[in-house]
């Protein structure tokens, strides 16, 4: 039988370096953090899921910077060096022109290429120039081709010979559907074709606008100072009954200084798995990220690296911040033994220090608004930092503003038994819910701001009209087709599957040639008249003609455009046009011609004024430059029809350009519509993030009440009180925290809009879904609540033995 | 068969959790004005014979009536009702809302019965007044001494005028001092208005205050003035 060892009151216990002590109570909390229990891991699993998602967004701001640089360094790679104007073929030029077309919603880029030498630049991503009849192709576009999906694709490319895949440094993104075509078929440059000497090494480097600029910078501090208060609040879980275990430390001797280590220890053990959790959560979702496209940039998984010296720092800040918050939070607790904790007395909350954050960052914002706003590194970390103090300072107000008028609802003596409960429940620990909200309004405030930016900003952009058709347009440009092969091209897209109309035309640009005799008759300053020659049936489409023979020519009025008269003699090759050296063959507009009106419904690019004219009316073929074209309407119920179309236009001429606008054209607002879109779904995810945090926070007062919960339902508590409680708790602090918000977020919005110059023009449906999500958050964290608060509403927690 | 005159009585009652039983065909009955003592060691089936006489929770099988009622076949919402308006309930602790003033909390119950704030306040603080805890009457339970905690929670027992109050080891936690100022305030106060307390009790001393004591053992009663039953 062993005999136990006397205590030895001598024993150097613990004291120790400062260092050593710290470490000591540290590596404890930590052992608490993971030998709880099942409760105890629950609650550190809960705080590392919190810390991981917030790490994960900070990780993948801090990946923005090298994924962009790569993208723009692929993307340039790509941009041509165009030959000096007027030089000739060397051994060191290519021809080259684009091919972009589409395939089932996907773009579908191209380039036909001829190499005009031995030493000719080779694209990006290639390791030679294909020469003719042969293709490169992305590793996608390989993939698809030899798919079943890919089979009407293939008619596109009907002597298809794979010389080589195109490698990752010469594609935009790993889904891009990319070729490169050799091609005899380029004789030199064009209005399409340019004669290049190089790839890549166009030195403008990646710039948006200020503007732009400006709404990015503040969309990232929006959305990443929520994160900060997320993972202050995640750092917190469960932090109450983390204070009960601290009791019973104090019990054995342990002094309020240890109680601390060991409650930093136990945050710290959990900021710490939280980035190993929130490393696993980037590293999961970079891989989706592939299939980002911002305009022409886009992301390979590689690309998406943190930055190195942002991932030190959040590798190190998001623990320190862990520590930092959980001593800061303690002050105000008083660890007892005997299990008695009793938080000390609520101190008024002081309101001086609190606007101070708002108004310094008026202050640093309010010169910029005056001045205008240039970018530049001052002027855009005056920006953001102004931006950082005014959301903060929401972050700030809030718990003031809670306090005060949860203070004054419960002095108020109005509602129910569930109204007071939530009110007074708020009046005690509302700063935990304050803070959890804080993020919330910090993320609308700023959505609301950029909303409103980029809602001003859109509106000083010119508008594009968004063209719709029924209409599907096929133009062979000048030069790519003769007028003679203008009826095969008909005949050949008529036959396509899935075409239900079509028609053909050729359209080129006419001059007045009426100038005194002597001088040039092609006035360089006169505007061109548009011209259309075809058929009656396809001139019927374009404009209200009545009556129509072949021989009719007809003109049409539109805006102050002006049109020619009948019998004004017109020049057939455009002013300041190529072919100068021809004696310019003329045509006089028939004095039968009449005036006609232009139909809504024709297709784009063909409406507005001009002249029609009738085949007999006017021979094409006088005309030295001219367009093929057609207009084509498809069978909607045969969604391949445009594709057949496309490789009937295809088998013609790789050349020929399609323009579909059936569904009407989507209006491209590139990276403005990008930020905009990214900031409203981050704004959303961030709301969604706050949400889990209140849902937890409210799961775990839940938990330490159930006793409590208990006794109120022997008593005759209907669960219908209670639950409309938690919903008045939730939605108290979420309400204040919104309009809060929208006021800060509209002043913000309106300083950055005088920066920009534009109309204040709130954007009130995104506004509205902003405050809608939060709605649901509040909804959301309630029902999600009933099931613990039905179960804890038993009796088992009235046992006491 | 109901005993004649009882304000409320259990005939046969079974409860098990899982595998274990906690009562085994238990019978009661408490008269108005009656106070009974349940007495019997840890674990015995004492709280659970509370629970299911107060309709916290129901029986596996047997009766439990008051007045016309058989509180086994009423639905929740009925029994959360009858509890609101004729039972009252102290337990040993953590029953106060900790957000809410002594005040408050005494009102509490008349407010769920639909009182109006000032008329639930002024008649909380008449029990405040007559349970000696008049002082304290604007504090929150985290401020109060455990003596006074459950002489407010007597007053919110009692606030209601019920007809059966059900005490839980309602000195457990406090010296034999404020015990027994607390049993003494909670059976005056109970005799004055003829209501009727059930008191769940392992001390001896606490018994003391009762008309009449039981005991249950093995989820059995024994009424200890008449024998075995």
């Amino acid at each position: 039988m062993s005999v136990p060892v006397p205590y030895d009151r001598t024993a150097p216990g613990r004291r120790g370096p400062k260092a050593v002590l710290w470490c000591r109570d540290l590596a404890m909390g930590a052992r608490f953090a993971v030998t709880g229990g099942r409760k105890g891991l629950l609650r550190t699993a809960l705080t590392a899921l919190g810390v991981g998602l917030g790490v994960a967004v900070l990780l993948l701001a801090a990946a923005i910077p090298n994924a962009m640089n790569a993208a723009y360094g692929r993307d340039r790679a790509r941009s041509t060096v165009p030959a000096a104007e007027g030089s000739g073929p060397t051994d060191r030029t290519l021809l080259i022109t684009t091919q972009n077309s589409g395939y089932r919603d996907q773009p579908v880029h191209g380039r036909a290429v001829r190499a005009e030498g031995p030493h000719a630049p080779v694209p990006p991503g290639l390791s030679r120039v294909p020469a003719p009849g042969e293709t490169a192709v992305s590793p996608a576009l390989a993939d698809l081709l030899a798919s079943p999906e890919g089979a009407l694709l293939k008619e596109r490319f009907p002597d298809l010979r794979i010389s080589e895949r195109i490698s990752d440094a010469g594609l935009a993104h790993p889904d891009e559907l990319l070729f490169y075509e050799g091609t005899e078929a380029l004789s030199g440059p064009g209005e399409d074709v340019e004669r290049i000497t190089g790839f890549g090494e166009r030195n403008d480097g990646f710039r948006s606008s200020p503007l732009v600029v400006l709404a990015i910078l503040v969309g990232c501090v929006a959305l990443l100072a929520p994160v900060a208060v997320f993972l202050a609040t995640a750092v917190r879980f469960g932090g109450e009954r983390r204070d009960l275990r601290l009791a019973a430390l104090r019990l054995v001797g342990a002094d309020r200084a240890t109680t601390r280590r060991i409650a930093a220890g136990e945050a710290l053990a959990g900021a710490l798995l939280g980035l190993l959790t929130g490393t696993a959560l980037f590293l999961a979702v970079r891989l989706p990220l592939s299939t980002v496209t911002l305009g022409s940039l886009g992301f390979f998984p590689s690309d998406v690296v943190p930055d190195a010296g942002l991932a030190a720092f959040v590798a190190l800040a998001v623990p320190g911040c862990a520590v930092g918050v959980t001593l800061f939070a303690m002050r105000r607790v008083a660890v007892e033994p005997l299990g008695v904790i009793r938080t000390a007395p609520q101190r008024c909350r002081r309101l001086w220090w609190r606007p101070l954050l708002p108004v310094g960052g008026v202050a640093l914002l309010l010169p910029q608004a005056i001045g205008g706003f240039h970018s530049n590194d001052a002027a855009n970390i005056q920006v953001m930092l102004g931006t950082a103090l005014l959301l903060l300072g929401v972050a700030a107000l809030l718990p003031w503003l809670l306090g005060a008028a949860v203070a004054r609802l419960g002095r108020s003596g109005r509602g129910g038994p569930s109204w007071q409960l939530a009110v007074r429940r708020l009046g005690l620990s509302g700063t935990t819910a304050a803070r959890s909200v804080s993020g919330i309004t910090v993320a609308v405030a700023g959505a609301i701001a950029v909303q409103l930016l980029l809602a001003g900003i859109d509106a000083k952009l010119p508008a594009e009209p968004v063209p719709h058709s029924l209409w599907t347009t096929v133009l062979a440009r000048d030069g790519v087709l003769p007028a003679a092969r203008a009826h095969e091209m008909y005949a050949r897209l008529a036959a396509a599957d899935g075409v239900r109309t079509a028609h053909g035309l050729i359209t080129a640009q006419v001059g007045p040639a009426g100038t005194p005799p002597g001088t040039d008759p092609r006035d360089p300053d006169a505007e061109p008249y548009p011209l259309t020659v075809a058929d009656c049936a396809a001139l019927r489409e374009l404009a209200r003609l009545g009556s129509c023979s072949d021989g009719d020519v007809f003109l049409v009025r539109g805006g102050a455009d002006a049109v020619p008269h009948p019998g004004e003699r017109l020049t057939l090759t455009p002013p300041a046009g190529h072919g100068a050296h021809h004696r310019p063959a003329t045509w006089t507009v028939p004095a039968t011609a009449r005036h006609v009106a232009a139909r809504d419904s024709a297709p784009p690019w063909l409406t507005g004024p001009g002249l029609l004219a009738t085949p007999k009316a006017l021979d094409a073929t006088r005309l030295d430059h001219f367009h093929v074209g057609a207009f084509l309407r498809l069978d909607p119920d045969s969604p391949d029809a445009i594709e057949h179309v496309r490789n009937a236009a295809a088998r013609i001429d790789f050349r020929i350009d399609l323009v579909n606008f059936e569904g009407g054209g989507a209006r491209d607002d590139g990276i403005l519509a990008l930020t905009r879109h990214g900031l409203t779904a981050g704004a959303h995810a961030v709301l969604l993030l706050i949400g889990c945090g209140l849902l937890l926070t409210t799961l775990e007062q839940l938990h330490d009440r159930a006793r409590l919960l208990s006794a109120l339902d022997a008593f005759g508590t209907p669960r219908a009180t209670l639950a409309r409680s938690i919903l008045w708790q939730t939605a108290v602090p979420v309400a204040l925290g919104l309009t809060l918000a929208l006021a800060c977020g509209l002043s913000l919005g309106c300083l950055l809009l005088h920066m920009a110059n534009g109309p204040l023009q709130p954007d009130w449906p995104a506004i509205l879904t902003l405050t809608g999500t939060a709605a649901v958050v509040i909804l959301g964290v309630t029902a999600l609540s009933l099931p613990l608060l039905w179960r804890l509403m038993r009796p088992e927690g009235l046992r006491t033995e | 068969m109901t005993p004649e005159g009882s304000l409320l009585s259990a005939e046969a009652l079974h409860k098990a959790y899982g595998a274990t039983p906690a009562l085994d065909g238990a019978e009661f009955s408490v008269h108005p004005g009656e106070v009974v003592a349940v007495m019997g060691p840890s674990g015995s089936g004492k709280s659970t014979l509370l629970h299911c006489l107060a309709g916290i929770i129901r029986p596996d099988s047997g009766t439990v009536r008051y007045g016309p009622h058989d509180l086994t076949r009423l639905s929740d919402a009925q029994r959360s009702a009858l509890r609101r308006s004729d039972f009252g309930f102290v337990f040993q602790f953590g029953q106060l809302v900790p957000e809410l003033t002594a005040l408050e909390n005494v009102a509490l119950p008349l407010r769920l019965n639909g009182a109006k704030r000032k008329e639930a306040e002024r008649q909380a603080r008449e029990w405040l007044e007559r349970l000696e805890v008049d002082a304290v009457h604007g504090q929150r339970p985290g401020e109060l001494s455990g003596g006074q905690g459950q002489r407010i929670a007597v007053a919110r027992a009692l606030v209601t005028r019920p007809r059966v109050i059900f005490a839980d080891e309602p000195t457990g936690a406090l010296d034999s001092l404020n015990g027994e100022r607390v049993l003494t305030l909670l059976t005056d106060a109970a005799r004055d208005t003829s209501a009727a307390v059930v008191l769940v009790t392992h001390e001896s001393r606490v018994a003391a205050y009762s008309d009449r004591e039981i005991v249950v053992r093995d989820g059995k009663v024994k009424d200890m003035l008449a024998g075995l039953i």
